[in-house]
């Protein structure tokens, strides 16, 4: 039974709120994603099987084009033609996820007008679906890249069992972004298509197609504030260098994440409360 | 709040925003800016009343009075601009039927979405499945995605969903409107059950039917403003004064309704006295209140004049037996539907008639001058003549239409001269003990026996089946 509640005033928020709105909310989270991932392949003749090939495929392409074609090299004194192709698909499977969940967020409640006015749903779990539905994909991805080192170069260190790890405060931040975007989207309908371009200059001013070695130290320091160029490296290191990421800095970047994570959720859930006004 | 009481509703007011852009509600929320009263629109003004456990409240209003605002603030959707609102229980709200469901999943992903957006746990689903399918009758169709369902299908299922989630508090608009007859019949039922499992009701209808049939009370709603709280079949007679009123007699209708309502126990005091003493004492102001007579507000709106073929029918009108015009009729009396007609060219086989129907349409039956074939034989060109129709309203107390018309032989056989469809509206007085149910009248003055038969033997029961029986019909 649900404790008497009162719409309207602002009732008090638990600090854990968010886990515990995941918790309660988890079933309609795995329904949501399944319909996801599930719609958007029904109807193809592949099917499911799409979440494999493409990709597969795209590995596939970045080695012929950047590693046979163009000669991309990850260091000057590198000769194995598959390495930059690897290195940049990890990259990209970071700015994947993140870009996958972000685009959409401005949207996020304003495209489930529904779930606003028509029926009692909780809001706040929609970042969680996204976010879901990204983390599946990526693991998908990161099990193709898995069986493209094995093939190519060897089985992979054992340090990419830290990976999971490594996403922890991806997916939080990303969370963060989304609770933020999905709530100010509603107000400011030109998000959308800002948030397309941040997206791009986010992805050209980090590691993902080169690495920060090869950067003039004045423009390493501005690309050191986009927040995928942590990720990018630690994902690098930990599922093909074999390098364990410094423990300090991971707990700072999860704890700030957390935070931030803490503050967008309360500004999602302070300003829900006009969206059906303005949906 | 006291434990009987589910949701309280407190001086709750919401108002919308006309003409505003996004942005706009965020600066004047951030800045706690005065909103330009220009703009302003109050869908619900200081709205209070109180739902208790296992009861059903049905809300009435015309269309735009705030009815679906007020359901979607209690169920939480919409903030209320000021006031507040307490729910206290597992409340499952059909504001919209199928606004949950995704149209490209199968009726079975469906059931399984919406029946955890209505709090079911999976397990719960899993043991009910079979019965949200058989009660939506879809058990062929199932895993057909619901974008090839017709809307019936829709509603059905999304209906059967909400109703199997067994909460403790329902909230549904306009949704009972829905399904076929039989469906309807079986939700009814259905809602009967969960009320006896003590779930409270909330709904809006526009059905008077439905909201006398199934409702402990009734809430007026007009302009966002509550003008009566109180037993159904008073708001529904109030309801209907308001909707037939022409427009410029709703101001003193409403004044009317609300003086009328003031002078009844407020929804406080009834708390302090007990709900049944206080509906006696409504139900016996009311009565003497009403008497066989004439209401001026009580106007056919949708008056529907056929084509003329030679005749016009004017000057129709209810009398009572001593010739004074009449709209509100006793059960049982009897009346006369008076009616001119004016012959435009020389008719034949004259026969004059009248059809009483429903709020919905229904026909219920009519009355005809004289059998097929025995008409007026003759009638020339210019001549009018005055019908008088002797009728006896075997009716329930609700409100009802009349068709008045008048038919000729031509080449073709019998045609219409003239007819004008809703031409009259009346209303049949209410009774405090009546037997009847329905709208046609079929109790013959002889009381019924219910006695102990020979060898079964068990009364109780008996009795009980009887009375259950009759919640659901």
């Amino acid at each position: 039974m649900r404790a008497l509640s009162e719409v309207g005033a602002g009732a008090i928020e638990s600090i854990f709120e968010p886990v515990t709105s995941l918790i309660r909310s988890r079933q309609i989270i795995f329904y949501l994603t399944r319909k996801r991932i599930v719609l958007r392949y029904r109807g193809s003749i592949l099917g499911v099987l799409w979440v494999l090939i493409s990709p597969a495929l795209t590995l596939a392409i970045y080695t012929v084009v950047f590693g046979i074609l163009l000669r991309a090299r990850w260091s000057p004194d590198e000769t194995n033609t598959t390495e930059y192709a690897l290195l940049l698909y990890l990259g990209l499977c970071v700015y994947w996820f993140v870009s996958d969940c972000v685009s959409e967020a401005p949207g996020l409640v304003l495209n489930h007008p529904n779930y606003v006015k028509k029926v009692v749903f909780p809001l706040e779990i929609l970042p969680y679906v996204s976010v879901a539905d990204a983390l599946f994909h990526t693991v998908v991805r990161l099990v193709v890249f898995v069986v493209a080192v094995s093939i190519l170069r060897g089985i992979p260190p054992w340090t990419i069992l830290l990976l999971p790890l490594v996403w922890i405060p991806v997916c939080l931040w990303t969370l963060a972004l989304c609770w933020l975007l999905a709530a100010a989207g509603v107000f400011l309908r030109d998000l959308r298509e800002v948030i397309t371009l941040v997206l791009v200059a986010m992805l050209f001013l980090s590691p993902v197609f080169y690495s920060l070695d090869q950067m003039p130290s004045v423009a390493g320091t501005v690309i050191r504030l986009n927040p995928i160029v942590i990720p990018v490296m630690q994902v690098r290191d930990v599922a093909y260098f074999g390098v364990i990421p410094d423990p300090i800095v991971w707990l700072q970047v999860v704890a700030s994440s957390a935070i931030f994570a803490r503050v967008a959720y309360s500004f999602f859930s302070r300003s829900r409360g006009t969206f059906a006004d303005v949906v | 709040m006291s434990s009987d009481v589910v949701v309280r509703v407190e001086n709750l007011s919401k108002r919308y925003l006309l003409q505003s852009r996004p942005i706009d509600h965020l600066k004047w929320r951030v800045l706690r800016r005065e909103v330009p009263a220009s703009i302003s629109h109050w869908a619900l003004r200081d709205v209070s009343f109180e739902l208790k456990r296992g009861e059903t409240l049905g809300v009435m209003g015309r269309n735009g009075c705030g009815k679906s605002t007020l359901l979607e603030v209690i169920s939480g959707t919409l903030t209320p601009t000021s006031g507040r609102v307490e729910v206290r229980g597992e409340l499952a709200a059909l504001l919209e039927l199928g606004s949950g469901f995704s149209p490209d999943l199968t009726g079975r992903e469906n059931v399984y979405v919406y029946g955890s957006l209505l709090g079911m746990r999976r397990n719960t689903i899993n043991a009910r499945f079979e019965e949200i399918v058989d009660f939506a009758e879809l058990a062929d169709f199932i895993d057909e995605p619901v974008k090839n369902y017709s809307s019936g299908m829709f509603v059905r299922l999304a209906f059967s969903v909400a109703i199997n989630s067994t909460p403790e508090i329902l909230v549904i608009d306009e949704a009972l409107s829905v399904g076929d007859e039989a469906f309807q019949r079986r939700c009814f039922a259905r809602i009967a059950q969960l009320k006896e499992m003590g779930t409270s009701l909330l709904f809006v209808s526009h059905a008077a039917g439905t909201v006398l049939e199934l409702c402990d009370r009734a809430l007026l709603l007009d302009r966002g403003e509550v003008l009566q709280l109180g037993p159904p079949a008073d708001v529904v007679k109030h309801y209907h004064r308001l909707i037939y009123a022409p427009r410029e007699e709703q101001d003193a209708i409403r004044t009317q309704i609300l003086s009328a309502t003031l002078a009844e126990p407020k929804p406080g005091a009834e708390l302090v006295r007990g709900r049944a003493s206080s509906a006696d004492e409504t139900i016996s102001a009311v009565r003497a209140l009403e008497e066989e007579g004439f209401e001026s507000g009580l106007h056919s709106k949708s008056k529907l004049q056929y084509v003329s073929r030679g005749a016009r029918i004017t000057d129709y009108v209810i009398e009572s037996p001593e010739g004074r015009e009449v709209n509100v009729l006793k059960r049982g009396g009897i009346y006369f539907l008076a009616f001119s007609v004016r012959f435009d060219r020389d008719c034949f086989g004259i026969r004059c008639g009248m059809l009483i129907k429903t709020v919905v349409g229904t026909e219920l039956g009519g009355i005809v001058s004289s059998p097929l074939g025995a008409g007026i034989e003759q009638v020339h060109a210019g001549r009018s003549v005055r019908v008088r129709l002797p009728f006896r309203p075997r009716l329930t107390p609700d409100v009802y239409f009349a068709n008045v018309g008048v038919v000729g032989q031509s080449d073709d056989g019998e045609i219409f001269l003239h007819r004008i469809a809703d031409a009259l509206i009346f209303r049949v007085l209410r009774e405090s003990e009546s037997i009847s149910t329905g709208f046609v009248d079929f109790s013959s003055g002889k009381e019924a026996t219910i006695e102990d038969e020979v060898d079964s033997g068990d009364l109780a029961t008996d009795l009980q089946m009887l009375r259950s029986r009759d919640g659901v019909m």
